[in-house]
């Protein structure tokens, strides 16, 4: 039975294998779970050859549900994350930043297709996915991936690989360029996501060393929060930085980008489970506590220090609430999300004030102060709230210890080789196409001069 | 004819546009404006940008009065736009040399009308 559980777990590891949340047809669920729980041992054993043939049958409710969560997590990108950054950028800039989000989503859209999720999610070895599904050839309509087509779990995990590159915009707001942003959306994608990606949840060496990420704290936050510092090191701060006024030009429309990212998280986390069950009920739960722990805690400091409440505050907060879930949202129970969300906000706060500072860097909308450090803080926290009744894993507050340790090996393993081969890619953008704009023209505005274009005719 | 220019509080312009009709000034010219000066600032926080912004949002009223109508138009003017704190504003009186209305080639058309 204990080697049993211990099978159990490590599939679970790779979090998107799903088969053995519903090991049985619905009808048959209640009668046959004192069997399946006796039996446990030899199934879980058997677990990948089943996993393989695709042995479990699609199950409608859990498609229905993972086609919606997909359209969800898509509305994080377009237009939440669209209206979040363009809200915080200049009115002169407003445009370019939203057309940012927007291309990014069709260009992740394009190299996902093509090869990214060949890369992170067909067979391989330890460290990259193969090219069986190159194209997507071979993704056929009987495809299954668990209990839904594959169509649907490529097309959600697509929803991903945009996500995470759209972050990072924020990082270089202002002042990259278009022409630049479109390659390094097509590389990072391939060099950086792609291979991350699969260490943790397409059968790499993070998932198997047990690194517990349930919904992409470190494969989405943590590497696109470390490839926005690297990127805002890079390519340096905007003209004024320091000096000028670079206030946000409509906190209102961050603020419907901030709302429509709070409600699209539930399709990121809690569609995380692959299924329409237990699991993605508890973790849509989690998601909701966090955030509005995480939002009231960033307004709490900021009342303690400043003595007011700023509306960009607790956006701020509720974000890096959610980002600080993810990781957990598979795995601890809603005392342990009152926690991650009341140190997320906190956290966030002092990554995206404090440490800035210190740094001196112009990550001009945060993405490493909030995606970067919120998903640090998760990926620790996960390992330390996690609750076996819930992800069957326990953490150190149930005396799991040794769950620390692969938490900190995920998060130093993403960073180390999202920093370099970020820096790579960006050095070799730099040097070819170029990387930023050109004075005139940043301070012109990049709507007018990028795009010839103004966002607003007033 | 005298062309008056007021800088008001933007939070008194209704008060000052109700004010005026009551004393026969229908139609002014508005403009939404910010003004520097007066020591006059506010700070602005974004995460951790801070700014003291010294542009202050003010609204400009213009409008053209008969020289005899002037001083109750201006009295009047002064009263419903006061608060008593700093930036209040100021308001101008300016000599008019000469005023066509556009749609009829009316010059110099006797009336407060913009």
């Amino acid at each position: 039975m204990g080697e049993g559980k211990d099978a159990i777990r490590s599939v679970k590891m790779h979090c998107n294998i799903f088969w053995l949340r519903n090991p049985l047809p619905r009808p048959f669920h209640a009668l046959a779970i004192r069997i399946v729980i006796a039996s446990s041992a030899m199934i879980a054993s058997a677990a990948p050859a089943l996993a393989d043939e695709g042995a479990a049958k699609l199950n409608g409710a859990d498609t229905a549900w993972m086609m919606m969560a997909t359209a969800l997590v898509l509305m994080m990108t377009i237009p939440g994350l669209m209206l979040f950054y363009g809200g915080m950028v200049r009115r002169k800039n407003a445009l370019s930043t939203v057309i940012q989000s927007f291309a990014v989503c069709c260009m992740g859209t394009l190299v996902w297709m093509l090869i990214g999720y060949s890369l992170a999610f067909s067979e391989g070895n330890s460290f990259i996915g193969g090219f069986d599904r190159v194209l997507l050839l071979g993704l056929e309509p009987g495809s299954l991936r668990g209990t839904i087509p594959e169509s649907v779990f490529m097309s959600f995990q697509m929803t991903f690989a945009i996500i995470t590159p759209a972050l990072i915009c924020g990082a270089f707001a202002d002042r990259v360029k278009f022409s630049a942003l479109m390659v390094f959306t097509a590389a990072w994608i391939i060099l950086v996501y792609a291979p991350i990606c699969y260490w943790v949840w397409g059968g790499g060496f993070l998932g198997d060393a047990g690194v517990l990420d349930f919904a992409g704290g470190t494969v989405v936050h943590i590497n696109a929060g470390i490839a926005g510092l690297v990127a805002a090191i890079v390519i340096g701060p905007r003209l004024g930085f320091g000096r000028e006024y670079l206030a946000p030009h409509s906190l209102v429309l961050s603020f419907v980008g901030a709302a429509l990212l709070w409600v699209g998280w539930f399709g990121f986390n809690a569609g995380s489970a692959l299924a329409a069950d237990g699991a993605a009920g508890m973790a849509l739960a989690v998601t909701q506590i966090a955030a509005a722990t995480a939002a009231l805690s960033w307004a709490l400091v900021e009342w303690l220090i400043r003595r007011n409440v700023s509306g960009l505050g607790i956006i701020s907060g509720a974000v890096g609430g959610l980002v600080a879930i993810t990781p957990a949202s598979g795995f601890v129970d809603p005392i342990g999300a009152v926690l991650i969300g009341a140190a997320a906000g906190a956290g966030c706060y002092f990554g995206a004030v404090t440490l800035k500072r210190w740094g001196g860097y112009d990550d001009s909308l945060d993405a490493f102060g909030i995606h970067g450090v919120g998903g640090i803080i998760g990926a620790l926290l996960t390992g330390v709230f996690a609750v076996e009744a819930v992800g069957g894993t326990p953490g150190l507050i149930e005396g799991n210890a040794a769950q620390m340790w692969p938490q900190v090996y995920g998060i130093g393993v993403t960073a180390i080789y999202c920093a370099i081969v970020t820096y790579i890619i960006l050095k070799l953008i730099d040097m070819t196409v170029g990387l930023r704009v050109e004075e005139r023209v940043e301070l012109e505005g990049l709507d007018i001069r990028l795009h010839g274009e103004r966002g607003y005719e007033m | 004819m005298k062309y008056v220019v007021a800088i008001i509080q933007s939070h008194r312009l209704e008060h000052v546009r109700a004010s005026l009709a009551r004393i026969g000034v229908d139609s002014l010219l508005v403009v939404e404006a910010r003004r520097y000066g007066n020591h006059e600032e506010h700070r602005e926080y974004y995460r951790g940008a801070e700014y003291d912004v010294g542009f202050m949002p003010k609204t400009k009223i213009e409008f053209a009065v008969p020289t005899d109508f002037l001083d109750d138009v201006v009295i009047t003017l002064q009263e419903a736009a006061t608060t008593g704190e700093v930036g209040d504003g100021r308001i101008f009186v300016l000599d008019i040399f000469r005023s066509i209305q556009i749609r009829s080639g009316k010059v110099d058309a006797e009336q407060s009308a913009l």
